[in-house]
């Protein structure tokens, strides 16, 4: 079980949105991260033959995956970013067109459709139209479309995206729990996503992987320290303007900042163990979005 | 299953279920128009104009029901001369009912086959003696020889109209044939109507994917380029040929339900006498429908290359107005009458098509209209179906934005 990407680049016109991409993966999940245009989704589309590489190749178990066409999708489940599904079809016959597309057979498509949308805490809305479901539920339907042919190679790009922090939570528990025996490759710019389930994270920026590793090995690869203290709150934008500040606090008083600083920022400051985040923002800088939560 | 599913796609859709609805409550209006649209004189001389007229009409009319001799088509014209100069144009309603009304079939026949090529004149028919109507399949010869000359341009044109018409079968053969013809102008309406919701439906079928975003799902599946492109294919026709089959045999079937099915073996030259087309008139009602169903697969395959190539239903739901509804008027300003001719809007105009000789010629072979328009668009609608997988089979995601 080996995914191989070499030298993998895509140009799209004047703009290069992978650039020389090499990696390789087996079992186990991978954890994605990178702002938004870093050329995740554009990674993954090729990874799922939806868009061909201008140059370079990915190959499964050595065989190129355009070549193998049909046979590499056989064993290939994609929840892309925008996904999209067909409103007025219920879940059930949702699952059973991609099935049927998947090349399911229809007694085999009807068990893995119970069994999928039990496990996705679906089951009892099966008649329920795809358009009357949250957005919360229309994930959870994505996940299991994607489950339905017991893929090798699982994508989810952004699944998380405009989930809830108890869907997150939520979503993030069934993935861990899909990733058995399997290849996942989870994209995402949300650190908490893959903080705790992906084996390896690979960390993007401007098409290319610059940093791959453990989230052990990534936290301790960083060069500068992370630092509380409290400080006036009239004081806040002048911190924020000189240091890298992974978060504010109002607390009495003032405000507790986090700061990522190779020494003390203020007197007082204690150190605080790093996390994924601070890496995070350490690497991305000022790239780095803030989603819907306030996380980074 | 794949089939299934495509198929249940459609039909689920809110818009298409409306859609589908509608036309088929106008296929029963059309059917309600079709069998009231008729009367008849009852030998009192009271109008009915109940949806048992057009029976009553044929029981009426089948009165001379049989080959229409010299002596039959002599005794009809002494009778009508007789009738016409007692009454004049005001035939009293009784004797319209006992007399007229059964004869006005065979009389059209007669004034037509007088006219020749000419202008159609209703008084023709008081103009020749009941023994000259007894020859009036001689005058019809006559009058072919005239056609043949006037219209084949070449001597294989000329050769092959000769032919043509010593196919037809004289004695003509009566019996009353109105419910069929009265049908032939409903299902033409109808037709058009059918077709044109048929492309709509056809568009949605390759462009719901980029619709919904649903296309990345799609093309990274197993047959996402391959049975499930053709699993689309097959929906399109085989949702075309539901609803147009479905569409028809509901119209069709109130109707001659009501009207009846006299006539059906009447032959189509008593109402066009120098028509090149031998049938009958139920076999003209048939071809119309299958002209219409021709129309539906075509109108099928377009919407769906067209949707497939540019990604969306609503250019791909104007191909079918364009071909079947705009194409006429775009015929009548532009000089290419040959051209015109030809188009795929014929398959919808069968009914006019048939009365007229147009004769087309490539090398020594000649050939008629509605043939060759049938053949021509079967293969055509046919021959997209390839290229329809072809450029869906192609399909790229479009490049992301992130």
């Amino acid at each position: 079980m080996e995914l191989r990407m070499e030298g993998l680049t895509k140009d799209f016109k004047d703009f290069r949105a992978v650039d020389h991409v090499s990696c390789v993966m087996g079992r186990g999940v991978y954890g994605l991260l990178g702002v938004n245009g870093a050329g995740k989704t554009t990674l993954m589309r090729m990874i799922c033959t939806l868009l061909k590489p201008t140059d370079g190749k990915v190959t499964w178990d050595g065989k190129d995956i355009f070549k193998m066409d049909a046979s590499y999708r056989e064993i290939l489940g994609y929840l892309p970013q925008d996904f999209g599904y067909y409103p007025d079809l219920t879940v059930q016959d949702y699952m059973m067109y991609i099935s049927s597309i998947k090349g399911l057979r229809p007694l085999t498509a009807k068990k893995r459709t119970e069994v999928l949308l039990e496990r996705v805490g679906l089951r009892k809305l099966k008649k329920r139209k795809m358009r009357n479901l949250s957005g919360g539920m229309k994930r959870r339907a994505g996940i299991a479309q994607a489950m339905l042919n017991d893929p090798k190679i699982l994508i989810l790009d952004e699944p998380t995206a405009g989930l809830d922090p108890n869907e997150r939570i939520r979503f993030r528990n069934l993935i861990s729990e899909l990733s058995e025996d399997r290849l996942v490759l989870l994209s995402t710019h949300i650190v908490s996503d893959v903080e705790f389930i992906a084996g390896e994270i690979l960390l993007m920026q401007e098409g290319k992987f610059f940093l791959t590793g453990t989230a052990d090995e990534i936290i301790s690869g960083m060069d500068q320290a992370v630092w509380r203290c409290t400080v006036p709150r009239k004081a806040v934008d002048s911190y924020l303007g000189r240091y890298l500040v992974s978060n504010v606090k109002t607390v009495p008083g003032g405000a507790e900042l986090r700061i990522l600083a190779d020494r003390p920022p203020a007197e007082g400051a204690a150190i605080e163990e790093a996390t994924l985040e601070d890496a995070f923002l350490l690497y991305f800088g000022e790239k780095a979005g803030v989603d819907h939560d306030g996380k980074i | 299953m794949m089939v299934k599913y495509e198929l249940k796609r459609i039909f689920t859709k809110r818009l298409n279920r409306l859609l589908l609805v509608a036309v088929l409550l106008i296929g029963v209006c059309l059917s309600v128009f079709a069998v009231t649209g008729g009367s008849y004189v009852d030998s009192s001389g009271v109008r009915h104009e109940t949806p048992d007229a057009a029976r009553r009409l044929a029981e009426d009319r089948n009165r001379w029901k049989g080959e229409l001799t010299g002596e039959v088509l002599s005794e009809i014209t002494s009778k009508w001369q007789e009738l016409s100069s007692q009454y004049g144009a005001d035939v009293p309603a009784a004797i319209y009912g006992q007399t007229v009304q059964s004869m006005q079939d065979i009389e059209f026949m007669i004034n037509d086959i007088l006219r020749g090529d000419g202008e159609y004149d209703d008084s023709a028919i008081l103009n020749i003696t009941p023994e000259q109507a007894g020859d009036l399949y001689a005058i019809r010869e006559g009058q072919i020889e005239n056609i043949i000359e006037e219209y084949g341009e070449t001597t294989e044109q000329r050769e092959f109209l000769r032919e043509v018409y010593e196919k037809t079968d004289t004695p003509f053969y009566y019996e009353a044939a109105g419910s069929w013809t009265d049908m032939y102008t409903y299902a033409t309406t109808y037709g058009i109507i059918l077709v044109v919701l048929i492309g709509f439906l056809a568009a949605g079928i390759f462009s719901d994917e980029f619709t919904f975003r649903a296309d990345a799902v799609f093309f990274s599946a197993r047959y996402g380029r391959s049975k499930a492109v053709r699993g689309k294919i097959l929906s399109g026709l085989l949702m075309a040929t539901a609803i147009y089959w479905a569409g028809m045999l509901l119209l069709s079937g109130i109707s001659f339900a009501v009207m009846g099915v006299s006539g059906f073996g009447t032959p189509y030259q008593i109402e066009f006498p120098y028509s090149i087309y031998n049938m009958t008139c139920g076999q003209e009602y048939l071809l119309i429908v299958l002209g219409g169903y021709i129309a539906a697969l075509l109108s099928a395959s377009v919407c769906m290359l067209t949707a497939a190539k540019t990604r969306s239903a609503s250019i791909a739901v104007c191909v079918p107005f364009i071909l079947f509804c705009a194409s006429p008027f775009i015929a009548r300003a532009l000089p290419f009458d040959t051209f015109f001719q030809l188009t795929p809007d014929q398959l919808l105009n069968l009914l006019n098509c048939t009365r007229y000789s147009y004769l087309y010629q490539m090398g020594t072979l000649v050939f008629r209209q509605v043939p060759f328009v049938l053949l021509f668009y079967t293969l055509a609608a046919a021959a997209l179906l390839p290229l329809v997988h072809r450029c869906y089979h192609r399909t790229g995601i479009r490049a992301p934005k992130g």
